[in-house]
């Protein structure tokens, strides 16, 4: 796995290069061209970017991460409990992404506020696929990204192969809700089935069982 | 009040009930249906000092109870939008209702009696620190809306209306609900996705 730092001497030594993969000399906080990414499929250590998306960009990123499991984290700078709960998902990607999590933040603010977004990405640190909908906090949002409560904040998570296999999200009728530990539970449960299904394959099988019939999809 | 025009609502509350399809639960409520009952609430301590149920209530045509709270952004877009309609809307025999079930300190009583005095709240604002009423409706987040009719079935629920931002909202679910109704119609529209910040179920 390739990390550049954008520091003087690599380049001064490989401008060429290193102006090829989009690192700027000098090391500014230039964003990406939207979709750039390295071997590892993360964007570089260090930058954080922000991409305007609607389902297809979304579908393509989830695409892009397939073979791992993927954490979404819907959230939006208006919402309070979302951004007190945003430092777990960066710290789910710290811990994990070695053990082969993907994590994406899709953000429900309105497109016209992108900058403020970046700003608290980039204070949390958020070097994973930032999304900002297109549509903002209204419906069209929960729409397209399957929030049927209407409300965030919302969490999806994604098996190796692309299927949504647990949602986090409000619920009424339940005696406790979701918890910060519950997500990382999960998240863990799927980085061992990814594992264990290489050394075993009925093994796996038997733990795809399982997993269909723990999804809560709400 | 208009025993003619009384019963008028009345037939459009029964037309919802005999149209509603008798399903598990909305398309975006797992706990309601359109043309269920409408739960009631009791005691609820109000802004105003005092303590309300939902039969204080029951001479109204149309009952519009709204959960929502202090602190979400979405919902303090929504204030003034809930202020005009009940002031539009009282005269006509339509009752809005705001309940509050979230128990953080910028959502409790002295707060909500704060807010309801700086934004001239013209309706009951009722704190239920159980949170059944919301469970009891299947209440996700703040500003969600639930349209009930003479007889007390939940008529339209959902969102308030198709925007957040006030200048952009076209489609105004509640105000065409209560407007059908009143006229002895169903209305138009009985479900549309709620939308804010989840409620803060303990």
């Amino acid at each position: 796995m390739f990390r550049f730092r954008c520091s003087a001497l690599p380049c001064v030594m490989s401008a060429a290069l290193i102006a090829g993969l989009g690192c700027q000399p000098g090391g500014g906080q230039s964003s990406l061209p939207a979709g750039s990414d390295q071997a590892s499929g993360d964007t570089p250590a260090g930058q954080v970017t922000v991409r305007i998306a609607d389902r297809q960009v979304y579908e393509g990123v989830l695409a892009k991460h397939r073979g791992k499991p993927i954490l979404v984290d819907f959230w939006s700078t208006w919402c309070v409990p979302c951004t007190e709960q945003f430092p777990h998902t960066v710290q789910l990607h710290a811990k994990y992404a070695a053990s082969g999590l993907a994590v994406i933040s899709v953000s429900l603010d309105e497109p016209s506020d992108e900058a403020r977004v970046k700003t608290f990405l980039e204070k949390q640190g958020a070097t994973f696929d930032n999304l900002l909908s297109k549509w903002g906090g209204d419906d069209p949002s929960f729409e397209n990204f399957d929030i049927r409560t209407g409300t965030i904040p919302h969490y999806k998570l994604y098996d190796r192969d692309g299927k949504l296999v647990e949602t986090f999200t409000v619920d009424p009728a339940a005696d406790k809700q979701f918890t910060a530990a519950d997500i990382e539970r999960s998240v863990r449960k799927l980085l061992q089935l990814a594992s264990w299904r290489g050394s075993s394959p009925q093994l796996g099988r038997a733990l795809d069982l399982d997993q269909s019939k723990r999804a809560r999809l709400f | 009040m208009n025993r003619g025009h009384f019963a008028v609502t009345l037939a459009a509350c029964l037309a919802v009930l005999v149209f509603s399809v008798a399903g598990l639960a909305g398309d975006f409520n797992s706990k309601v249906s359109v043309g269920d009952p409408g739960a009631g609430f009791k005691n609820l301590a109000g802004v105003d000092g005092k303590s309300h149920s939902m039969d204080d209530y029951k001479s109204a045509k149309v009952l519009v109870l709204c959960f929502t709270c202090n602190h979400c952004p979405v919902a303090v877009a929504y204030e003034d939008r809930f202020v005009e309609f009940a002031k539009a809307y009282k005269s006509k025999g339509v009752q809005f209702v705001a309940i509050n079930v979230n128990n953080l300190d910028a959502d409790k009583l002295p707060a909500m009696k704060k807010r309801a005095e700086e934004k001239g709240f013209n309706f009951p604002y009722l704190y239920d620190p159980s949170q059944e009423s919301a469970r009891a409706y299947g209440a996700t987040c703040t500003p969600h809306l639930f349209v009930l009719c003479p007889e007390r079935k939940i008529a339209y629920m959902g969102a308030f209306d198709d925007s957040n931002n006030a200048d952009k909202a076209t489609k105004l679910f509640v105000k065409d609900a209560v407007d059908a109704l009143l006229a002895g119609k169903k209305p138009p529209v009985t479900e549309t996705r709620q939308r804010g910040c989840s409620i803060k179920y303990d």
